[in-house]
């Protein structure tokens, strides 16, 4: 009649005539029968036998059966234990007394063995159903915990490779939640090679698994590009090529990118999708409007795709702000939008230095919420000197004194080149096939970007410097470049010479231009006089170079320049 | 027989327990001597709660094999002990033990 386990029935009464009856019922239906003699020794056959079952009389001697059904109720175990009271006591409070203790069922004498059998039954069968429950409530849990651990190991590669780390400097502030992956936000921060900063913003569409896939392969161009030096126009122009490709049809990730050069104190801004970023000036209350002028990445293909930047001069202090639309877009309790004129008020309104901090908690009393940051992304990068903005990682792992020892090679650009390609990561990559190079990665890079955007703009495209002195002039200067970029017409060449002789590095850079020259000697002299003010621009180039080299020399008729930079490989 | 043990009950028992029935029912002789034994001293010694104890566990082996008058006597002397009114105790005393004995004599010629 009861197959299998489960059928342990302990019999607990100090009574021998109703204990052998009771004994002998239950054991001729089919249970296995343990008997007890009074309340302590149906506890301690409770935990030796571990019985399915209890038939429990109320009045024993010693320990009475309330105080032995509330142990039993009380023992920590997932087992449902059915209690059924012998009792012939009648009274409803006693019978309201056995339920308090944790009864079951109740069986009166004298027994009667049917009813006695069809409660066993009944109690088999609730035993039965608790059991299957328990064992489904533990499959979900088993489920549950696969589910957690699964999206703890997508997570952890994710963070791996869309990783923070760049965030976390003193310039950045930043608000992402962690679990940003799973609502499409993605906020990414590298270096170049010259220490540029360089920031990208992005927003997937949709959600949960679908919205975070995308982030891995955005990650890994921008970080891999930022690191080789490439412009963020050629960033921005492959990461919208990739998502192209990897991402399902009408998938696509609305993003600001944002290049901080410290040395120019310039900003290059590429928005496709994302609401406007906010320049805030640290001087006055202005602010300039970033906003979006192209598509979201992921949806333009190649040819179609416009990588344009804007490129806005910056002074030290001045704010850049960004957010997804989680900012304008959340909703108070009557529905209202935040908006993007309050946000603009705040930014606007008020001292630069707390503004991150004031859109945070305008938002959040606005939607008068408390943990509402979790769905909000948002960062403000302040401009900081250049010495502020600690090195990139410089690889430690080589043997500085292998490669080739004493090396030179020249490289031309002609005019298809100079209107659309960016030679410097593919020279500095070559240079870095010198290991001994590599400790000066930084210095050499930024060396390399000084003289090629000198001789491209001042000596091949004619653009002169002193347009950049006034805001109105900036944006007109690189207005000009573009154009000029577009009918250009000359070269620019690049000679190297390395050599390593005992443990002294010496490299001499040549870069000659199609350019008609210039006054240099002039030039070199105002420069000298100039007060180093981080304010002006004019000027700044040359200090920089004067600063990284050991000669600095032009040759008339000012269209040839070159540098030497020297050192010890056992140098700092 | 009838009033003193119930002949229904009687024959269901030995349905139930087989060759166990005077196995059993020895035992219930053993056993009601003694929670006859443990109330009487009890009540000797002004014990009532457990005098109410032996009482009760009495009136349950009377039940289960139908004794239902020395049951019912055994149930008003349990009262009387959860009272803790000693007034009719001597005189149900004695009254189980007459009824015991009838009991005794009962099962010993079965």
């Amino acid at each position: 009649m009861i197959s299998g386990n489960g059928n342990r029935v302990l019999v607990a009464d100090d009574n021998a005539v109703d204990r052998k009856l009771l004994a002998k019922i239950v054991g001729s239906a089919g249970f296995e029968v343990v008997e007890a003699v009074d309340g302590n020794d149906a506890v301690d056959k409770f935990y030796s036998d571990k019985p399915d079952l209890v038939l429990l009389d109320a009045l024993m001697p010693g320990r009475d059966g309330f105080s032995v059904a509330r142990e039993i109720k009380a023992h920590d175990t997932d087992e449902f234990v059915p209690i059924i009271f012998l009792t012939s006591l009648t009274e409803a409070s006693d019978l309201a007394r056995c339920v308090e203790a944790g009864g079951d069922d109740f069986l009166s004498k004298p027994y009667n063995q049917v009813v006695l059998k069809a409660k066993l039954q009944a109690m088999q069968r609730m035993r039965e159903t608790n059991q299957t429950v328990q064992l489904q409530r533990d499959e979900i849990a088993r489920h549950h915990m696969q589910l957690v651990a699964d999206q703890e190991a997508a997570k952890a590669v994710f963070d791996n490779v869309a990783h923070t780390r760049n965030l976390e400097t003193p310039y950045i502030k930043y608000l992402l939640s962690p679990l940003a992956m799973f609502n499409g936000d993605v906020l990414l921060a590298a270096q170049n090679p010259a220490n540029s900063v360089y920031v990208l913003l992005g927003d997937f569409t949709g959600h949960g698994l679908a919205a975070a896939i995308g982030t891995m392969p955005l990650a890994d161009v921008f970080y891999s590009m930022t690191a080789k030096g490439f412009t963020l126009s050629q960033i921005v122009k492959e990461c919208n090529r990739k998502l192209g490709s990897v991402l399902p049809p009408g998938y696509f990730c609305c993003a600001t990118a944002l290049m901080l050069d410290f040395n120019r104190s310039t900003v290059e801004v590429w928005n496709g999708g994302l609401p406007s970023a906010y320049l805030r000036k640290a001087s006055s209350s202005d602010i300039r409007l970033l906003a979006s002028n192209h598509l979201p990445l992921g949806i333009s293909s190649g040819d179609k795709f416009d990588d344009t930047t804007l490129v806005y001069e910056v002074e030290l202090g001045d704010r850049l702000f960004l957010a997804t639309d989680g900012v304008i877009e959340s909703r108070n309790a009557a529905g209202e939008y935040f908006g993007s004129d309050t946000l603009e008020d705040i930014i606007s309104q008020g001292e630069p230095y707390d503004l991150f901090d004031r859109v945070q908690n305008a938002v959040n009393s606005f939607v008068n919420f408390d943990g509402r940051d979790d769905d909000l992304t948002m960062v403000e990068i302040t401009v900081v000197t250049p010495d502020q903005v600690q090195a990139a990682e410089v690889v430690g792992d080589v043997e500085a004194l292998g490669g080739p020892r004493d090396w030179k090679f020249s490289y031309e650009l002609g005019p298809k080149s100079l209107k659309d390609f960016n030679p410097l990561p593919l020279l500095q990559q070559v240079l870095m096939g010198a290991p001994y190079l590599r400790t000066k990665a930084t210095a050499i890079y930024a060396v390399l970007a000084e003289l090629y955007s000198n001789a491209l703009e001042h000596g091949v495209l004619g653009l002169r410097s002193e347009m950049k002195s006034s805001a109105e002039g900036f944006a007109a200067y690189y207005a000009a470049r573009v154009s000029a970029l577009e009918n250009v017409e000359g070269f620019v060449r690049f000679d190297f010479q390395g050599e390593l002789m005992d443990e002294d590095v010496h490299l001499r850079i040549r870069v000659t231009d199609s350019g008609n020259g210039f006054d240099f000697e002039k030039f070199v002299a105002r420069a000298k006089d100039a007060v180093d003010t981080v304010g002006g621009y004019h000027g700044r180039g040359i200090r920089l170079l004067w600063d990284l080299c050991e000669t600095v020399n032009y040759m008339t008729p000012g269209n040839q320049i070159e540098v030497t930079m020297h050192w010890n490989v056992n140098d700092e | 027989m009838n009033e003193v043990l119930n002949e229904e009950l009687l024959n269901e028992l030995k349905l139930i327990m087989e060759d166990e029935f005077s196995d059993l029912m020895q035992t219930f002789l053993v056993e009601s001597e003694k929670q006859f034994l443990s109330a009487q001293s009890a009540w000797d010694g002004g014990d009532f709660p457990k005098l109410r104890l032996s009482a009760h566990s009495l009136k349950g082996s009377c039940a289960n094999v139908g004794a239902e008058q020395l049951q019912q006597t055994c149930a008003l002397l349990e009262n009387q002990a959860l009272a803790g009114n000693g007034d009719h105790v001597p005189e149900l005393l004695a009254r189980v033990s007459t009824q015991l004995n009838d009991v005794h004599d009962v099962i010993e010629q079965l």
